[in-house]
């Protein structure tokens, strides 16, 4: 048995051997309880048997006379008897815990009811009368979710156990048991426990011990299942570790007889295992020592082998588990090394890595065929090793990778590593493949080719290396990872990969076009001519001889070679195919491009749009079209996607495209069809039974039926017939009738009466049956008379009769489809009515949103074909196309003026918004001061200074990444939300969208930094990590809508008010201006009359002047006055009413005189006086001026926002 | 990662699929649960962000007025997805940034 010293069963190994016990591992009675599999013997080379031993001592230790309390701690702290007693008793291991030192079985209970008296299940349980053992019991069970029905029951049966266990304890005689099998499973059912006896070792032989133990060994075949949970659990309780396991080669326990033995039937056991494994024949166990229990391999029932089989499985998991432990452990040391030693390793030592890679295709070569065995389905690990046994697959053969994962599923740690390692070593060859080349294209091959596309690039290449890699090349442009150096136009070139893609994975079309396509986008690429000659060689293609004579290049659909190897040297045949496929390849799309439009017209049609190809809809179609789709079936899908908002199916197509009437019509009509047809059917028929009936009498036409036929039409003929049957018929009625008579007169008693009617009676039967042969022959003659003249009309050959099959085979068809047809149509005609009830259609004729309709039905198909299109792509293509479209359409100007709406003017700018955000929102305030907000609002194209602006705030990057960030995305997110008014200015717009991305890039990656700094290496924890960072994130940014939206609100408003306030303010400047002027004028006026009135002798006139020049003074004053007060409204009726003051009645009719005096008189005044007026109105005209240029800059420099809106866009910032 | 369709939108499978994608889905059950939900709120999040910005608020609230009993979120994403073409997309974008985005973290964190 393993006990002892030399065992491996880990930390056991010292207690053990201090045991005095040790020696005696058996208990004769306990295993002979043990006869079948199902109650879970276990394997002696395990250790368990081991620990069962301890276990056993430490309760027989536990016996009332208490003396053994040592052991029994010793038990308990190994909780193996809480294995057998407690079930599986977390409860102790919580008292183990806390460092009780156990010591008497009551003081147990003692401190285990203490521990759970806390606990509300504990008080249950007491509250029920149990006691302390059965409590414990009880919370135990409780704990492994158990019904709590069960527990009372179970909890006596364990005290029965136990009651019984301490019984066996005390007698004397019973020796040491094996505590044994602790439940095989954590399986609900309370199994046995297995009884634990008192030691008393000399009770027993060594030779019963062995007997038993090789009894064991017999019975264990069949419980690997057992003991691979024996053995993974005592690896769980790390009683021993996973890559110790006991060595049965040696002698297990040193003085006991029976070792030797046990220890030769073990390794018998294990032998006859292991070749039961390699060989399917079970081989006789070779135990050199008789055993009692023989074990029946050869006669073993099919169950038994089954039973083997599946014991065989487990060992060879457990051996590919302990190969998987070993191999991962070096694979962990190669990328310590990894790691521990990047530099190494970006200084990309070929050598070392290339060490290493042999190191570990070594590894995995020699040591996965084992794990294969066990784990995994054959296919996969044949894939595996195929695809690992490739030399150098390895670091870069993805299917490697996948066939790995797939084949260890389960073990994703281990994938992990290996992924590791691909991903490492991956990068090698990138790095490696320096080797100079004048070309773009010497790259690693891409791994993202489609299958089908690969293997036609194959094809196309046809082993050429060059070629392929060009393709390959052509191949990262289209995923636009690659540009062509000379500046080539890239987008045809894509264009053509995209269609070779859309191609290569139709099934129905030949790889040849896939070819031709191919190399089509080579020579756009300009990457064929260099190569090869532009036009079919000279040299005319030998096997195909439609082309024998050397085509010249303008000629090229004449070389129609089948397209293969088009090799890269100017060698001439094969290149005359690549070209040839080329240009044939250009009408075939030209064609296509024709249907499509042709489908795209009908298609507008049927919508009600106008046919022009100019409108958006139809470049969006098209542009999806080009990229991916050919046919017109896709638009039918669109239409009925566009109407229904799904695919409508057939029927729903019918309704919806027809009226009630010409469904009802359409269903007349076939009604008819299927008449004719069937009428059709039944007259080939006929005709098949004539000709066979024909046939069968063809050599025998008799005189009297070609008679017939030449003597009568058809048509009488059949008449004939028909009264000729008709004839038969009642011949043989009348017959009957006779012979009936004819019996009946026959049972009369003789008499001549008798005699005369029996006379009549046969006289009349035998001209009755006379006519009968008559007519059956006339009926014969007519038959064939009518065969004869429907030969006559058709000559019959036997090719006549395989058409007339074929034909009715036809019609059948044509009738099944019409059939179909119809019962569509009457399934339309009622869905008609259903249709409408429903809402009318569901596309919108806004371009807006049937574009995005139909950007999203493309989608979607490119999901349901199970394509993968990239249809974001498509959809910003689509996107790109319809903004040209729209641009193109509305010209400049309508752009223009759409940019400058007012009112979106009106709104603030991405600047003014962040600054007002930083101030309003108090968790900013300090932390983001104006000047900040104003940089960051700079910082809108640039993921680096969006970044650099963050570590620039001068507050903690946790502060500013929890906070501050998610602060400003939470309104970034309101600010451009564009479902409502945005809320801000269009041009702004886009930029607060790309400041808002840039920022969650910058949670995203801040998130990502900070899972990396999560200790655990497993790659669940730290993506869980990422994730609370994200959501926590997140979590805070919790805007105020209010303050952007208010934000936006009074800027809106106040730039409302400016832009109000020009129009006022210019009324007012003018105003002004207007009255400074006319003050000037008035005062010169006044002025000149002043000076006139001193000179004018006429006191009337003088006092009159006198009288203007005052109203004029006063007008103008008061006018000035109102100018001060800056209120043209005020202003303006008082320099009126200082005008009418002017030309009052009194005035105005001594006008002549006082002008006459004023004439006379004013220039010597205006010399005088007047000089003053004069002055007056200079200056009048400068104020006019400075008020006006005053007024326009103080606007544009304090509200220089309002301006930039408007100026900006025109000047292209 | 397989496609997602749009209109049989389940966040549930649709997470399973790209937990799948990363390789997890064999890690220990409990953990994969927690990242699942950690990732859902993440996701419904941008989703519901992506409706948000692209639906008027009025049809919003009519919207989760009619589903206020409703508890599946996958269904209001559905509901509100079906509202306009338009959230569709925004939707469908969303739904591939997220993806971008947690594979881009997966592939940095997965050493």
């Amino acid at each position: 048995m393993a006990i002892g010293k030399k065992d491996k069963g880990g930390r056991y190994d010292d207690k053990d051997t201090n045991d005095e016990t040790s020696d005696v591992p058996f208990d004769i009675n306990d295993l002979n309880k043990v006869p079948g599999p199902e109650e879970g013997v276990e394997r002696p080379e395990d250790v368990v048997t081991q620990t069962r031993t301890d276990v056993t001592e430490d309760l027989a230790g536990r016996t009332e006379s208490g003396d053994n309390i040592k052991n029994l701690s010793e038990a308990i702290r190994k909780d193996e008897l809480l294995d057998i007693v407690f079930f599986h008793g977390s409860p102790v291991k919580k008292l183990k815990k806390k460092g009780y030192k156990i010591s008497k079985k009551s003081e147990l209970s003692k401190i285990v009811d203490e521990i759970l008296a806390t606990s509300d299940e504990h008080e249950e349980a007491k509250n029920k009368g149990y006691t302390p053992a059965k409590s414990l019991t009880v919370a135990a069970l409780d704990q492994h979710g158990f019904e709590s029905d069960m527990l009372p029951d179970f909890a006596d049966m364990l005290d029965e156990r136990l009651k019984e266990q301490t019984e066996k304890a005390k007698e004397p005689a019973t020796p040491a048991p094996t505590p044994t099998t602790p439940e095989p499973a954590p399986a609900p059912k309370p199994e046995p426990v297995p009884t634990a006896k008192a030691k008393a070792p000399e009770a027993v032989t060594d030779d019963e011990i062995l007997q038993a133990a090789l009894k064991r060994i017999e019975a264990f075949t069949d419980i690997k299942l057992f003991e691979k949970f024996v053995y993974q659990r005592l690896h769980a309780d790390k009683l021993i570790k996973k890559d110790k396991r006991p060595d049965w080669s040696v002698t297990p326990v040193e003085g006991f007889k029976g070792s030797e033995a046990l220890c030769k039937a073990v390794m018998a056991k294990k032998a006859e295992l292991s070749t039961k494994k390699k060989t399917a024949e079970p081989a006789p166990a070779p135990t050199p020592e008789p055993t009692p229990t023989p074990e029946p391999p050869v006669g073993a029932a099919s169950e038994k082998e089954a039973l083997d089989g599946l014991s065989q499985y487990l060992n060879n998991l457990t051996e590919g588990q302990t190969a998987l432990e070993d191999l991962r452990k070096r694979l962990e040391q190669i990328f310590e090394i990894l790691r521990t030693d990047p530099s190494t390793f970006s200084e990309t030592d070929k050598d070392y890595l290339t060490d290493i890679q042999k190191e570990m295709e070594a590894v995995l070569l020699s040591e996965l065929p084992k794990v294969a065995e066990g784990i995994g389905s054959p296919k996969n690990m044949t894939e595996l090793l195929a695809a690992l046994r490739a030399p150098g697959k390895l670091r870069r053969n993805k299917a490697a990778m996948t066939a790995l994962n797939s084949a260890l599923k389960g073990d994703a740690e281990f994938a992990e590593i290996i992924e590791d390692f691909y991903r490492i070593t991956g990068k090698e060859p990138a790095v490696a493949a320096e080797e100079p080349s004048a070309a773009p294209e010497t790259v690693p091959e891409p791994t993202d080719i489609p299958p089908s596309l690969a293997s036609a690039i194959n094809a196309a290449a046809a082993g050429d290396d060059i070629k392929k890699r060009k393709l390959h090349f052509l191949w990262r442009v289209y995923k636009g990872e690659a540009s062509f150096a000379d500046g080539t136009d890239p987008e045809p070139v894509k264009t053509l990969i995209m269609i070779a893609l859309d191609q290569a994975e139709n099934l129905n079309v030949p790889q040849d076009e896939v070819v031709d396509t191919l190399n089509l986008a080579l020579k756009k690429a300009g990457m064929l001519e260099a190569s090869e000659p532009s036009a079919p060689a000279p040299t005319p293609t030998p096997p195909s001889a439609p082309a024998p004579t050397p085509t010249p290049p303008s000629a090229p659909p004449a070389a129609p070679t089948p397209s293969t190897t088009p090799a890269p040297q100017p060698s001439a045949s094969p290149q005359a195919s690549v070209n040839a496929g080329a240009q044939r390849r250009a009408p075939e799309s030209y064609a296509t491009k024709e249907i499509q439009t042709q489908a795209i017209n009908t298609f507008m049609t049927n919508m009600g749009f106008p046919k022009s190809n100019k409108t958006p809809v139809v470049m969006a179609i098209r542009s999806v079209l080009g990229a991916w789709v050919t046919g017109p079936s896709i638009l039918t899908g669109l239409e009925a996607y566009l109407k229904t908002g799904h695919e409508a199916d057939e029927i729903e197509r019918l309704a919806r495209n027809n009226s009630e009437e010409d469904l009802k019509k359409q269903l007349h009509g076939m009604a008819g069809e299927l008449a004719g047809l069937n009428q059709q059917i039944e007259e080939i028929k006929r005709y098949n039974r004539l000709r066979y009936t024909s046939t069968r009498t063809h050599v025998t036409h008799s005189v009297e039926a070609k008679a017939l036929a030449e003597g009568h039409p058809l048509k009488e003929l059949q008449s004939m017939q028909h009264s000729a049957a008709g004839e038969f018929a009642l011949n043989e009625i009348q017959l009957k009738r006779v012979a009936a008579n004819m019996a009946k007169e026959d049972a009369e008693p003789d008499s001549d009466e008798k005699k005369a009617k029996m006379e009549k009676l046969e006289k009349e039967f035998s001209e009755l049956t006379a006519k009968k042969s008559e007519l059956e022959a006339k009926r014969k003659y007519l038959a064939e008379a009518l065969v004869i003249l429907s030969e006559q009309a058709t000559p019959v050959t036997e090719e006549d009769a395989e058409t007339r099959g074929k034909k009715i085979r036809e019609l059948e068809e044509q009738k099944s489809k019409l059939d179909e047809r119809k019962r569509n149509t009457e399934k339309a005609i009622a869905k008609k009515t259903e249709l409408k009830d429903e809402e009318p259609l569901r596309y919108s004729r806004e371009p807006e949103k049937l574009l995005s309709m139909i950007n999203f039905y493309f989608a979607q198909q490119g999901k349901a074909a199970n394509k993968k299109p990239d249809y974001v792509q498509i959809l910003n293509k689509t996107q790109e196309q319809i903004e040209a479209t729209r641009r193109k359409e509305a010209g400049k100007l309508n752009w223009v003026c759409n940019r400058l709406l007012p009112w979106n003017y009106l709104k603030p700018l991405l600047t003014s918004t962040l600054v007002a955000i930083c101030e309003k929102d108090s968790a900013l305030t300090k932390k983001v001061p104006p000047e900040k907000a104003k940089e960051l609002a700079k910082a809108w194209d640039n993921s680096e200074s969006v970044n650099s602006w963050i570590s620039g705030l001068g507050i903690p990057e946790k502060e500013a990444m929890e906070t501050v960030v998610p602060k400003l995305i939470a309104h970034l997110a309101i600010v451009t939300n564009t479902g409502r008014m945005a809320n801000i200015n269009s041009i702004s717009l886009n930029r607060a969208k790309a400041l808002l991305k840039k920022m969650r890039h910058a949670v995203h990656e801040y998130s990502i930094k900070h899972a990396e700094r999560s200790t655990s290496k497993k790659s669940i924890d730290r993506m869980g990590a990422y994730f609370t960072q994200y959501n926590q994130i997140n979590d805070n940014a919790k805007a105020q809508e209010s303050i952007v939206v208010g934000n936006s609100r009074k800027v809106m408003a106040r730039n409302a008010f400016i832009a109000g306030g020009i129009g006022v303010g210019a009324v007012q400047i003018l105003s002004l201006s207007g009255i400074a002027l006319g003050g000037a004028g008035l005062a010169s006026a006044a002025g000149i009359m002043t000076g006139a009135s001193l000179r004018v002798k006429d006191p009337k006139i003088k006092e009159f002047l006198r009288k203007a020049s005052v109203r004029t003074l006063v007008g103008g004053g008061l006018g000035a006055l109102a100018l001060g007060a800056a209120s043209p409204f005020v202003a303006a009726p008082l320099g009126l009413a200082a005008l009418g003051g002017v030309f009052s009645p009194e005035i105005w009719k001594k006008r002549k005189e006082i002008a006459a005096a004023t004439k006379k008189h004013g220039p010597g005044a205006l010399r005088t006086t007047g000089k003053v007026g004069y002055v007056g109105a200079r200056l009048g005209w400068a104020a006019t001026g400075i008020l006006l240029s005053c007024g326009v800059l103080m606007l544009s420099s304090r509200y220089r926002n309002l301006f930039g809106m408007h100026f900006r866009p025109l000047l292209g910032k | 990662m397989p496609e997602t369709n749009i209109e049989q939108f389940d966040p549930g499978v649709y997470l399973d699929d790209l937990i799948r994608e990363m390789g997890m889905q064999d890690e220990d059950r409990v953990k994969l649960a927690g990242l699942k939900q950690a990732m859902f709120e993440a996701l419904s999040r941008q989703l519901f962000q992506a409706a948000e910005d692209n639906i008027e608020p009025e049809v919003i609230d009519v919207i989760m007025e009619e589903l206020a009993d409703e508890e599946d979120p996958g269904y209001i994403l559905r509901e509100l997805m079906r509202s306009s073409p338009g959230v569709q997309i925004a939707m469908v974008m969303a739904l591939d940034e997220f993806r971008e985005n947690t594979l881009e973290a997966f592939n940095k964190l997965k050493i």
